[in-house]
């Protein structure tokens, strides 16, 4: 038994090591403060952050990054909830169908979307620019929030609803009232894992951007002529940010937890 | 129809191609405490959210007093709701529950306060207002629930099994403590279970229900003395129930006898008209039977038997005695059960009064299983 468990310790360690190495070697080399990417370090200091940030491609890049994430967002919001609720909840011919054309990018090539997408927008005249970029981010990150807000308006219990009509309620007072609240930190930290998603996303973006730039763009190509320390300091930013998102997401899963868990202490407190 | 709080009227309800409910009419008094019984799938909680507006029917209509709100969604009636599972809103405290009915119909907020914790007073549950939902027991939830659909004064209380899923303790609380709200509040109360026992204790009036009609209409102590048909006396109280054959043509309340084979002659009183020869249902209520070795009973009838088994049920005892017949229920005082061993031979007596002739229902899938089966072994 005791074999066992020092087996499967070192097993996990070796396979997180496998995994986060990598990630904490870029951190650790972003505050280097030497030009070169080796061992050993010639000291610890902050200054290719302030570089990154003097940079104008990457500060228009990072700008650029954050317009697609809202607009994504927002495209996504506004697209994908209904759906959701149609899906989750609808009792019409072709819901499956609907569900699996919404869910489809995610399990595509991101080349094939790319490709795909560069086709339609030259076959109805758009140009590429960050409004196409958009337009790539929401349709491939429509599925993850689809699926999200679909399973949580499923989950939702409809007596609850019902239990609001029986008691004077509308429909506007029952969305407001009891199934926004409700299916609020869900819809909210499916968004957060979309603009994670967007953050980062490269391949669909490379075929649809035109001139201007995301970040992960400008460090693709940053890395192809030269890898200087500040693309390190710029991907740990992106990593920060792209962990932020899901954090967040987290978080507002839990906060209907947590105040049953605050709500819980008093009890205990009062109780005991 | 003006003076009853709810009408139905010719209420019919399919759902794709089955028929949950045909033709059901229907009175409900102001301040009447109603039962809707029945086993599952009869449609009585089809009937109850068809009056509260969640369901519409397929041809008929339901009224509130005089006017007619078949159409209307449940926010537009003036009623309160409660559910099985309580459907308590779970964001929200126990104190924001009851006054959510009261929020939505502009109420200011302290007045609102006010009338959630005198609703929360009612119930016996004050000392809960700022607890979740997930933080208190089933009985209390349910409780809440009551507060939450009486505290903007509906006219009627509608409720759908809610004590189901609550243990056996708690529930014989909450049945006492829903007597006690309808007596207090004067609230109509129309209320659902499949617990026949639920449904003798509770309520003013009982619609008994199957296969979506209504099977009989009664008081409980009606519905328990004199059931109208074969399904209503078996799905209600106990019954012992013998396949036999009338001997006399009989009218509607006339004592009739009846033969079986290796039993003696008996006689009841006919329910419905019976015909000289026809198959019949004798039903005796265990209850009815006494153990009566001096025959002390004039007019009775009488049948010696063995005991099989003693089934104690505290201040009585279900005792299980073989005969020549089918197997006869009956229950006695514990005292005098509690001296019968197994074998111990009896000879059991009752009224004639007291038992009742059912004609043999045509087709009838859902009556006793213990009729049909007999039926073919004792008709030879």
């Amino acid at each position: 038994m005791r074999v066992r468990s020092i087996l499967l310790g070192a097993y996990v360690s070796i396979a997180l090591a496998f995994l986060l190495l990598p990630v904490a070697i870029i951190v650790l080399f972003s505050f280097n403060s030497g030009a070169n990417l080796s061992f050993p370090l010639r000291g610890l200091a902050g200054h290719w952050y302030g570089t990154a940030l003097h940079d104008p491609k990457m500060v228009s890049a990072l700008e650029n990054s954050l317009i697609v994430g809202a607009g994504m967002l927002a495209v996504v919001a506004l697209v994908g909830t209904p759906a959701a609720w149609a899906i989750a909840r609808g009792r019409f011919r072709g819901r499956g169908l609907l569900l699996a054309t919404i869910v489809a990018p995610v399990a595509l090539p991101g080349l094939f979307i790319g490709i795909a997408l560069l086709t339609f927008f030259a076959s109805i005249h758009v140009h590429p620019s960050l409004r196409t970029v958009v337009v790539a981010h929401a349709v491939y990150t429509l599925g993850f929030y689809v699926v999200i807000a679909a399973a949580r308006f499923s989950g939702l219990d409809a007596a609850l609803e019902e239990a609001a009509w029986t008691l004077g309620a509308g429909r506007w007072a029952v969305a407001r009232l009891v199934v926004w609240p409700l299916v609020r930190p869900a819809l909210f930290a499916a968004l957060a894992l979309c603009l994670a998603l967007s953050l980062d996303e490269f391949v669909i973006t490379f075929f649809v951007i035109g001139a201007q730039n995301t970040l992960p763009i400008v460090i693709f190509s940053n890395v192809r002529s030269v890898v200087t320390p500040e693309i390190n300091a710029v991907a740990t930013v992106l990593l920060l940010t792209s962990w932020l998102s899901v954090g967040v997401a987290a978080l507002l899963i839990q906060s209907s937890a947590r105040r049953r868990r605050v709500a819980l202490a008093e009890f205990v407190e009062v109780g005991g | 129809m003006e003076s009853s709080a709810v009408s139905l009227r010719g209420i019919r309800k399919e759902f794709g191609s089955v028929v949950a409910l045909d033709d059901v009419t229907l009175d409900i008094e102001r301040r009447q405490f109603v039962t809707l019984l029945g086993p599952s799938g009869c449609g009585k909680t089809t009937l109850l959210r068809i009056i509260a507006g969640l369901e519409t029917p397929t041809a008929g209509d339901v009224y509130f007093g005089a006017e007619r709100v078949t159409h209307r969604p449940p926010q537009a009636r003036p009623l309160g709701f409660a559910f099985q599972r309580y459907a308590l809103f779970p964001h929200l405290t126990v104190l924001e529950n009851v006054a959510f009915g009261l929020k939505v119909r502009r109420v200011r907020a302290k007045e609102r306060r006010r009338r959630a914790m005198e609703m929360l007073e009612l119930v016996h549950l004050p000392h809960l207002a700022n607890r979740l939902p997930s933080q208190i027991s089933g009985g209390q939830a349910q409780r809440v629930a009551l507060a939450r659909a009486l505290a903007p004064e509906p006219s009627v209380l509608l409720l759908d099994e809610p004590l189901t899923a609550l243990d056996l303790a708690i529930r014989t609380a909450m049945q006492e403590e829903l007597r006690r709200l309808h007596r207090d509040l004067g609230t109509t109360f129309v209320y659902v279970t499949h617990d026949q026992g639920e449904a003798l204790t509770m309520s003013d009036r009982i619609i008994l229900m199957r296969a979506g009609e209504i099977a009989q209409d009664s008081t409980p102590f009606e519905l328990y003395r004199h059931p109208s048909s074969l399904f209503a006396a078996t799905f209600v109280g106990e019954a012992n129930v013998w396949v036999a054959r009338a001997v006399d043509d009989a009218a509607d309340g006339e004592t009739c006898r009846v033969e079986a084979a290796s039993l003696p002659r008996f006689s009841g009183r006919a329910v419905g008209a019976v015909r000289r020869g026809a198959a019949v249902s004798y039903v005796l209520r265990p209850q009815r039977i006494t153990s009566a070795a001096d025959a002390g009973v004039p007019g009775a009838c009488t049948i010696s038997a063995t005991v099989t088994d003693v089934l104690p049920r505290g201040a009585r005892a279900l005792v299980l005695a073989a005969t020549s017949g089918p197997e006869v229920r009956l229950e006695l005082e514990a005292a005098e059960a509690e001296s019968l061993g197994r074998g111990a031979p009896l000879t059991l007596a009752w009224h004639p009064a007291d038992a009742v002739v059912f004609p043999e229902e045509s087709s009838d899938a859902d009556s006793s299983p213990v009729v049909t089966s007999e039926a073919e072994t004792t008709t030879v």
